[in-house]
């Protein structure tokens, strides 16, 4: 290199004002405050010195979409407009009779499952898991990945959450641990519980964890503990709280966990809890009632997530109670329905729940025996034959369900099958 | 570099990632990277308050266009860049024209004295006598500058962010050196920079 170049470049090494920080913590918290105003907003044009190349770029786009009815997104087509027929593709009629075009599917949907087995003793349950990947394939849709355990995306990888084993003095803990994914090594062996439905040891189960839901970088993780009487106890985490560990901690509220205060703020939180009353988990019958929502789980009813609070008031277990709050976007995305309930109960009388995806065009209808994927174009939920069904075992229920969307499906794809263990 | 392979992740970002969390994460790494090249276009501290705000919102909103066709610094780098000219352009047309800008643009004003003007208003804040040379300059030269040598970009990398051929890179490349080491003599010799 030219040695002026390298003068240069050491003198114009800090920025132009040296060590002094032209990008404080305060313009930083600024900007999070801004963002943190837009994503509870619906996005508009917001930058009032672009408003009018905005508006204009967005009415060319909304006259195109009228006009053409497909996507501007990059990807696939919504609808391949080179195919299009007035008869309806085999397989992919619309509720209404004809369809033009056949449809193509932009969002792959990732499910964690969980189901609750007997053990070879009272106390002694447990919980088997395996996640699986839906996503397009050969036109329609498939499952394209499929392994035990919870694979979940967090952050900068796929994380594993497994259930570990732990023994001592002979008795047996069973907790869950979560850690970045790895593909699975034919030399390694595999951790306890993860490659097969875990066979329970017949030692008495002193503690016990399980997964109850799983999101963008929160769990609900339901406990157990069996030393002296049983108790439950109920909470939401973070991803990275979920380490290995040989024992749950004493007392409870020592646990890692996230409250309601600190995920919504003393504001929120506080008027949400005052009416319900209710007991800390490990606290005396006296004892102040819980204003923070320090014991509470994401649970899944009809059609979408929901937050509740635990009350202890029983001392040695935990009611669940509605709360009156909506899960943020950094909890849950994503959880709108896009198909009508009625729509939904029409094509499959047995449903009990539903997913659909941010791109519209696809619905998974769970009910007892299994999960069935539906096309859903146009507002329009397919009444023909799934296109994929899932058989679900005995008591099986979804504990995730995470989307990606466009050019991401490829790469969910390709690296999702590289990590789960292909049964 | 270390930052760009903690941002490996977001080539496989799902509609469910916390954006939030990954945008304040972005601000961590590159914040500082992103308001130094706005006041290095504007040469204003407040437009490059509003620029690196709306840089970052704007990467909110599309988080998921990163098509991973560059590395995510340039993406940011050039995103701001187009920030920033966008900035001026509407100034311009507005008919204000920020003190600060090069004397090849903003006619009849003496660089020196404007950053001198903007380095008394800024009070305490000193920029460095090669930063205050490299301010002088007309914008393209500037910006291939400030690239180059603060931001130690490739050739390849610096045509992403100013969305011009390698060549044009190299040839502004070439008459910045030539313009710094010119006002850095006349500097020598006595006389301030025109």
């Amino acid at each position: 290199m030219d040695p002026k170049d390298n003068e240069l470049q050491k003198e114009l090494e800090g920025g132009p004002f040296g060590p002094q920080d032209g990008f404080s913590e305060h313009l930083k918290r600024r900007i999070e405050q801004r963002i943190d105003e837009e994503s509870q907003k619906p996005r508009k044009p917001r930058v009032a010195w672009l408003a009018s190349v905005s508006a204009a770029l967005v009415m060319a786009s909304a006259v195109i979409v009228f006009s053409h009815w497909q996507s501007l997104m990059d990807g696939p087509l919504a609808f391949d407009t080179a195919a299009s027929s007035t008869e309806a593709p085999e397989g992919h009629p619309l509720l209404h009779g004809t369809v033009q075009q056949q449809p193509s599917f932009r969002a792959a949907l990732l499910l964690g499952l969980r189901t609750d087995q007997p053990g070879p003793q009272p106390g002694a349950e447990y919980s088997t898991y395996r996640t699986l990947l839906i996503a397009p394939q050969d036109g329609g849709l498939g499952k394209t990945a499929e392994g035990a355990g919870i694979l979940m995306p967090y952050k900068m990888n796929f994380w594993s959450i497994v259930t570990e084993s732990h023994e001592s003095a002979g008795e047996e803990t069973r907790t869950l641990a979560a850690s970045m994914a790895k593909a699975p090594s034919a030399s390694a062996p595999a951790a306890p519980g993860l490659s097969s439905p875990a066979v329970p040891q017949a030692k008495p189960v002193k503690a016990s964890e399980k997964l109850l839901f799983a999101g963008n970088r929160y769990l609900t993780v339901a406990q157990k503990t069996n030393e002296g009487s049983p108790h439950e106890y109920v909470w939401v985490k973070e991803v990275e709280q979920l380490t290995s560990r040989e024992q749950l901690s004493d007392p409870p509220l020592r646990e890692p966990h996230v409250s309601l205060r600190s995920l919504f703020g003393d504001a929120v939180a506080s008027p949400a809890m005052k009416p319900l009353q209710v007991r800390l988990p490990g606290e005396p019958p006296s004892a102040t009632r819980d204003q923070a929502g320090e014991s509470w789980a994401i649970v899944r009813k009809q059609g979408h997530w929901a937050a509740q609070a635990a009350d202890y008031t029983d001392g040695s277990r935990y009611e669940l109670k509605d709360l009156s709050l909506t899960l943020p976007a950094s909890v849950v995305a994503h959880d709108r329905l896009a198909a009508s309930w009625a729509d939904i109960k029409r094509v499959l009388p047995s449903a009990l729940d539903a997913f659909s995806s941010p791109t519209e065009d696809m619905v998974a209808i769970v009910s007892e025996r299994d999960i069935a994927v539906y096309p859903f174009h146009g507002g329009q939920l397919a009444s023909s034959a799934p296109l994929v069904t899932i058989a679900l075992n005995r008591s099986e229920t979804v504990v995730m369900a995470q989307w990606a969307l466009d050019n991401y499906v490829d790469e969910w794809k390709r690296r999702v099958k590289g990590l789960l263990e292909e049964k | 570099m270390e930052s760009e392979a903690n941002f490996e992740y977001l080539k496989y970002l799902s509609s469910s990632s916390d954006s939030k969390a990954i945008v304040a994460e972005l601000m961590t790494a590159y914040g500082k990277d992103v308001w130094n090249y706005a006041y290095s276009i504007t040469h204003k501290r407040d437009q490059a308050d509003d620029i690196t705000q709306e840089v970052f919102l704007k990467v909110f909103r599309n988080l998921y266009s990163f098509r991973c066709e560059s590395s995510v610094k340039t993406w940011l780098l050039a995103i701001t860049r187009n920030m920033s000219l966008d900035y001026r352009r509407s100034a311009f047309l507005r008919k204000v024209v920020p003190i600060g800008f090069s004397p090849f643009e903003s006619a009849g004003a003496s660089a020196a004295a404007s950053a001198s003007a903007e380095e008394e208003a800024l009070g305490k804040m000193a920029l460095s006598d090669t930063w205050r040379l490299v301010l002088q300059l007309p914008v393209k030269y500037r910006e291939v500058l400030v690239l180059f040598a603060h931001y130690q970009l490739s050739m390849k990398e610096m045509a992403e962010v100013l969305g011009v051929s390698e060549g044009t890179v190299k040839s502004r490349l070439f008459h910045a050196r030539n313009k710094i080491s010119k006002l850095k003599e006349k500097k020598t010799l006595g006389s301030e920079g025109q």
